[in-house]
């Protein structure tokens, strides 16, 4: 659905991409974690044809992206981290944009917006910036795009927002949509992706499945210090050690996102090796 | 579905722009009318005789609709130069044709007819208002046999011109494909410069006209002979002294004249507007 091919991207005084190569299945959640500034909402602008590469190609549904033909346009909706919403009541802007959306279902749309509690008859502008976010989240999910693309789209929510925000994701993916969310909150995503890519320095740290992350990788709690001394990765707490170590048992443990972020970033070899061996 | 031009998905993006813009559209009429109100409440205030005259009324006509078009024209692609707007405009299912045409139609043709609309309902009310004062300023003078003319609204589209039997509506046609061309340079400006795009446009234009005149004074004036141009571009008199002004000239083919003309009237604002369709496609956010 979405290929990327030897990606090379720049700014005009930082290069962000240096070959970035990816691909992307229809049906999937995909989680592009990282931190600041590594490329994320670049590689975001790349897909959805905002930006253009500089040397490589990419690909989604067979379109070129940077073309940006209008049946390219309507496959493919943006929920931007910052973003603009015109100061218009909710339904104009409805009646408005959906149409250009062969999709959008007005039912879903609504149910969308009693779900995140949004104040239907308010201008956008009245709207706090978590509601207009809010906004942004249902529309895009009511468009049914074939690719979704979600730029940091927890920033501003509040905790019960994001809850919601879980629960409508969870119930909105089918097995046509490509939902890809970017994100440096990774905690906010768990239990929600299926599958994890990270990004750093222009290039892919880390690119696995759920399933695979649960089948080779056991995270735990451990009070044991030959355990911890052995762990691919550990971290102390109040509670003992939080650590990732191989999954020898083939017990699946609950995946701690922000726990394998870290460990990714600072010791990217030995948490690879589980995957290589 | 055609890629390059539907004019379902056309007239769905202009209901867009306007559903999106109407306050903006609205108040900016409003502040032209107040804007041409108190201009002529101005002249009306400062001239007790010639306020309202013909040729005020069309130089304020003229003025006005350079000065709002000018500017108008100079925000119609603002939104890209802050990335939020740009992501929310480029990411609408359009294609860039269709974008560009949206704007070509609100920035051209409805800003024109909106614009001559408020001027003619600003400028009836203030001919009889200035006609009212003018005739209250002839009965306090009392000057005998003296007739009050009231003033009339002008057709700012003709001028009738005594010493010129020909089309009295070439000139301002003229004046008004400029203003098209002026428009639709700053169109394209509004893309290239996206901050302070009003003031960047101005300054480039007018180191255009500064460099035609440098080219012209010292380039070339210099490599020609003693002389001048006539009324048309491609004749060039000579001066010969003792002999008649004009009894020598140096002419071009006519139709040189005819295609020079042609292109500035009829092609420089439609090139404006492809540059603008052009760099609209190659604009990232």
């Amino acid at each position: 659905m979405v290929n990327i091919q030897q990606l090379h991207f720049g700014y005009r005084k930082k290069k962000v991409f240096t070959g970035l190569s990816l691909h992307l299945q229809p049906g999937h959640i995909y989680g592009l974690l990282g931190k600041n500034g590594t490329g994320k909402s670049t590689l975001l602008r790349n897909i959805a044809g905002l930006l253009f590469p500089d040397q490589g190609t990419i690909d989604v549904m067979g379109f070129e992206p940077g073309k940006r033909q209008p049946a390219f346009l309507q496959e493919v909706f943006m929920v931007p981290e910052e973003f603009y919403l015109p100061n218009i009541p909710l339904q104009q802007l409805v009646t408005s944009l959906s149409p250009f959306y062969p999709r959008f279902n007005q039912q879903q749309f609504d149910r969308y917006i009693s779900e995140f509690e949004i104040p239907v008859d308010n201008k956008l502008e009245s709207m706090s910036y978590g509601q207009k976010k809010k906004v942004m989240i249902s529309f895009g999910l009511a468009c049914n795009t074939s690719v979704l693309l979600m730029d940091e789209p927890t920033n501003g929510l509040d905790i019960m927002s994001k809850s919601q925000f879980r629960k409508v994701m969870a119930g909105a993916i089918d097995e046509n949509k490509c939902v890809i969310i970017s994100t440096h909150q990774v905690k906010d995503l768990e239990n929600l992706i299926d599958r994890i890519t990270i990004i750093d320095e222009g290039a892919i740290l880390f690119d696995q499945t759920i399933e695979a992350i649960s089948s080779k990788l056991s995270f735990r709690i451990s009070f044991d210090h030959e355990e911890v001394k052995r762990a691919l990765y550990s971290e102390s707490s109040l509670r003992g050690s939080a650590i990732i170590a191989n999954n020898t048992d083939g017990e699946e443990s609950k995946i701690d996102l922000e726990l394998l972020y870290k460990a990714i970033v600072t010791n990217r070899q030995s948490i690879q090796s589980a995957f290589h061996s | 579905m055609n890629q390059v031009f539907d004019f379902q998905r056309y007239s769905l993006l202009v209901r867009k722009h306007w559903g999106d813009n109407r306050n903006k559209y609205l108040l900016s009429l409003g502040a032209i009318a107040s804007l041409l109100l108190l201009w002529y409440g101005f002249l009306i205030l400062v001239d007790g005789h010639g306020a309202m005259a013909q040729d005020a009324q069309a130089i304020t006509y003229y003025v006005g609709l350079f000065l709002t078009g000018s500017f108008y024209a100079s925000t119609l692609f603002a939104d890209l130069a802050n990335k939020p707007k740009g992501i929310n405009f480029l990411a609408v299912p359009a294609s860039q044709l269709e974008k560009t045409l949206v704007m070509f139609l609100y920035c051209v043709i409805i800003f024109f007819v909106c614009y001559t609309c408020i001027f003619y309902a600003v400028d009836f009310i203030m001919v009889k208002v200035g006609n009212a004062v003018e005739a209250e300023r002839w009965r306090e003078r009392h000057i005998v046999g003296s007739v009050f003319t009231p003033h009339e609204i002008a057709n700012v589209f003709y001028k009738a011109d005594k010493h010129n039997s020909g089309n009295p509506f070439a000139t301002l046609t003229i004046v008004l494909l400029l203003f098209f061309a002026v428009q639709g340079a700053y169109a394209l400006g509004s893309i290239y410069f996206p901050a302070y795009s009003f003031i960047k446009v101005t300054i480039t234009i007018l180191l255009l006209i500064l460099f035609f005149i440098f080219l012209v004074a010292k380039v070339l004036y210099p490599i020609l002979p003693k002389g001048g141009f006539s009324n048309q571009l491609t004749e060039f008199n000579l001066y010969i002294p003792g002999k008649d002004w004009a009894s020598n000239y140096i002419q071009l083919p006519t139709w040189t004249d005819n295609v020079l003309f042609g292109f500035f009237k009829y092609v420089i604002a439609p090139v404006f507007w492809i540059a603008t369709y052009f760099r609209l496609k190659e604009k990232e956010v």
